[in-house]
């Protein structure tokens, strides 16, 4: 029962994992690259800890864990918050390069 | 040797391959930088926990936002051109390219001179780590790699901490970068306000462990600059004086270092040694120092840039 929980959580995980790799291969933009790493990565990564949880050999190896997510969370949460703003003040001096900036072909709003 | 071993040594290699041949100057930082925690992460395959943290927090983190720094200054002094493809590497050479023999000759040269320094090494096979194992109680210290680092080979720790501080003389005599004023941000004001101490307490937990277990002070030193840093671009008021990247900060682990060496070591009856029952103390001591100087050494090597 453990085992296969484990498994789900870890298979849920991989696929967020990929779903953000995905994201950040075939998004046309920064900002919708950025939003598809950190969400689903930071999921995934919730998942796999979940799945590290569910084996850990004390209480405090299982706080460990969870700090560790913590940790990670705020780091990838922060970080792509910085290069988002970053991106989006070098917008302001150039129209249209790389901020919000539709994919080729596509027709205007 | 199983399929994970063999896919982390296949994707560094793909990745060394891919940050010497990338583009632009950021492109080719990001992925050393990627190189590096894998490349830590290959250590802790090979059951060495205080290189894969020393090359975790020192090889891709320091060594990885110096890169990424200079390659935006890089980009900063640019005049024209495509600001988005970043400063272009000569390589690879589009057109007009031809293969330089001589080099190409030297570069094969060195390469089977290297071949054959490796092949006419001996096989050890384990002796250095049972000299390190039958002489680990004598020496008072319970990790093998500090008791090597401060007390077998305590020399050469010596000499690297000698080189770092020569290092960081020659850095702070060039003509400073002009300082860059940093826009105080809230949400990067907040994260680093709780980040910081825990980084400060990581530094100090890594420095303590060090006598016992994986840590010591080129990692704490590491984590402690680390935090500086952090506490810098988040406009925190920590070390806003930039007390830290004073000479005599710098200086202070060598001249400790120096200092207990003859000292102690003129009570043990040699150079750099301990006399018994006093190891633990003399090395938490040394180890301190190291720490601060070695964190001061990497803040100074990202110039003196202070917050607006």
């Amino acid at each position: 029962m453990l085992e296969a929980l484990t498994w789900l959580l870890l298979a849920l995980a991989a696929l967020f994992f990929s779903a953000g790799t995905l994201g950040l291969l075939r998004l046309p933009d920064t900002l919708s690259r950025i939003h598809a790493l950190t969400k689903a990565d930071n999921l995934g990564l919730g998942l796999a800890a979940l799945a590290l949880l569910l084996h850990a050999e004390s209480w405090a190896a299982a706080a460990q864990i969870g700090l560790i997510w913590l940790l990670a969370l705020a780091a990838s949460a922060t970080s792509g918050y910085l290069i988002a703003r970053r991106c989006l003040l070098e917008s302001h001096g150039t129209p249209a390069s790389t901020l919000g900036a539709p994919p080729p072909g596509a027709p205007p709003p | 040797m199983n399929a994970i071993d063999l896919l982390l040594a296949l994707a560094l290699l793909l990745l060394a391959g891919s940050a010497l041949l990338a583009r632009s100057v950021q492109t080719a930082s990001v992925l050393f930088i990627a190189f590096g925690l894998l490349l830590a992460l290959v250590w802790v395959r090979l059951g060495a926990p205080d290189v894969a943290l020393a090359e975790a927090a020192i090889g891709a983190g320091v060594a990885g936002a110096l890169l990424m720094l200079a390659a935006s200054e890089f980009e900063s002094r640019r005049i024209g051109g495509s600001r988005a493809a970043g400063p272009r590497l000569p390589w690879p050479r589009p057109q007009g390219w031809r293969p330089r023999w001589a080099l190409v000759l030297l570069a094969l040269a060195c390469a089977a001179v290297l071949l054959l320094a490796v092949l006419a090494i001996e096989p050890l096979a384990g002796a250095a780590t049972e000299a390190v194992a039958r002489n680990l109680p004598q020496s008072e210290i319970a990790h093998p790699v500090t008791a090597v680092l401060l007390s077998f080979r305590a020399y050469d720790t010596l000499l690297e901490i000698a080189v770092l501080l020569v290092a960081v003389v020659a850095v702070q005599a060039a003509p400073a970068p002009p300082q860059r004023a940093l826009a105080h941000d809230p949400v990067l004001a907040r994260v680093a306000a709780i980040t910081v101490p825990l980084a400060l307490l990581v530094a100090l937990y890594l420095l303590w462990a060090g006598s016992s277990r994986s840590g010591g002070a080129f990692q704490a030193g590491a984590v402690l600059a680390g935090a500086v840093l952090l506490a810098r671009f988040a406009s925190l008021p920590l070390d806003p004086q930039s007390r830290l990247t004073r000479p005599p900060v710098l200086a202070l682990g060598l001249a400790l270092f120096i200092l207990i060496g003859l000292v102690a070591g003129a009570l043990a009856g040699a150079a750099l040694g301990y006399p018994s029952g006093w190891v633990k103390p003399l090395v938490l001591a040394i180890e301190a120092a190291l720490m601060v100087s070695i964190g001061a050494t990497l803040v100074a090597l990202f110039g003196g840039s202070k917050t607006a």
